[in-house]
């Protein structure tokens, strides 16, 4: 497995290949898709971002993975799990601080998601399917999904290999 | 374009009926542990009664504000912090063996939370305390973040209107302290962040007013510990 640890200002950041521990029971999906605007068939990527920002009071934590394969149109599916509540088991592995619960409660779900749509159109076609996450019950928020989503895509879209996607994680993180 | 979503309605948890919620956390605890805390407590004032009348101070709280965070070498079960924090200039944190002793069989988080509400007691916040959290955050970069600009806002005013400082306020100022003290003295950020969560709740150390000003900063538990949830 390939993996980058990179630090942007105040902010951590982890990309790998893939992480299986973060996979979640899925409570169902949401979707969203869009008519075909140009054919850019490509091979399938897979990612996994992880961000962590400490804040004093609290931290800014997610952790966000998923594939972008080749299709007909252009759609997002974000699988959301059951919602948050506190002292869930941190059974998903974390490269930047304690472990996280791996999940992704409807208020990141839904953050993700807005996030993914507003860069997709981008893509031309293709499927964005989002399928790993891990949050921590205190510093994970709707606005980290927000960014992780932000990063995710933009590593999913450049198929940036994950040992080598320290440019293109400062030149996102930077506009943060 | 088009989006789409068959979630189920959210419905934060019932609480355990078998369970109560403690005056002074967010932690659920069985209804057998408020009983025996406040009796420890009990135990804790006597001693430090007795203390005084023995001419010693090492029990006591002081007017100036204190506490304590104190390893008892005899504890049955140990804080996971350093065995003396100093939070503040003014919050200068004392040894409390009693509350280490007699509590020593309590969950950690629980001793913890009973050492600050010790400490709290009879306690104010000074604007030097906040020139203390101002300078902390601004020295880590925390300042970027809105919501702390707006809590040491929030607490500028109190202190210039005299207003007392609310829970959230009381808590904000107290973790920041706390991690201000061990980042300067040496320890990591991150280590330091661990132990001033301790001091407080989970979720109860931003004002719940600047938290709906932030919505997207925090989710949901924080809305609902003082919600009530």
């Amino acid at each position: 497995m390939s993996e980058s640890l990179v630090k942007v200002g105040h902010w951590r950041i982890a990309v790998s290949d893939d992480e299986s521990s973060a996979a979640f029971q899925i409570a169902e999906w949401l979707t969203w898709s869009s008519p075909l605007s140009s054919i850019s068939l490509v091979p399938s990527v897979r990612f996994v971002v992880e961000i962590y920002r400490p804040l004093g009071g609290r931290n800014s934590r997610a952790l966000l993975g998923g594939e972008l394969s080749e299709a007909k149109d252009l759609s997002v599916r974000v699988a959301q799990s059951s919602p948050i509540g506190a002292g869930g088991e941190a059974s998903c592995r974390s490269r930047l601080g304690r472990d996280l619960v791996a999940g992704l409660p409807p208020e990141f779900a839904e953050a993700a998601l807005q996030s993914l749509v507003r860069c997709s159109p981008v893509l031309g076609s293709g499927a964005v399917v989002i399928d790993r996450a891990g949050y921590d019950d205190v510093d994970s928020s709707p606005s980290a999904f927000d960014h992780a989503a932000m990063l995710l895509f933009r590593l999913l879209h450049g198929r940036a290999v994950a040992s080598n996607a320290e440019a293109l994680v400062e030149e996102v993180v930077s506009s943060w | 374009m088009s989006t789409s979503s068959t979630s189920a309605p959210h419905t934060p948890a019932r609480p355990d009926s078998a369970l109560v919620k403690s005056f002074w956390g967010h932690q659920r605890l069985h209804f057998w542990q408020p009983v025996a805390l406040v009796l420890s407590v009990l135990f804790a004032v006597v001693g430090s009664i007795s203390s005084a009348a023995a001419g010693t101070a090492s029990h006591s709280v002081s007017p100036a504000i204190s506490s304590t965070m104190t390893r008892s070498a005899a504890a049955p079960c140990g804080y996971d912090q350093p065995a003396t924090v100093v939070v503040a200039p003014s919050l200068e944190l004392r040894p409390c063996a009693h509350v280490a002793t007699m509590t020593g069989w309590l969950p950690s988080s629980a001793q913890r939370r009973l050492a600050r509400f010790v400490a709290a007691e009879g306690g104010a916040f000074t604007a030097d305390d906040l020139g203390t959290v101002r300078e902390y955050l601004s020295s880590q970069g925390f300042l970027d973040d809105p919501a702390n600009n707006a809590m040491v806002d929030r607490i500028q005013s109190a202190i210039d209107s005299g207003r007392p400082l609310t829970e959230g306020e009381q808590n904000f100022m107290t973790h920041e302290l706390t991690e201000a003290n061990l980042v300067n003295d040496g320890m990591s950020q991150e280590a330091a962040h661990e132990i001033a969560s301790g001091t407080h709740p989970p979720f109860s150390n931003y004002d719940p007013a600047v938290i709906s000003q932030y919505p997207d900063l925090f989710n949901e538990n924080w809305f609902h510990y003082w919600e009530g949830g």
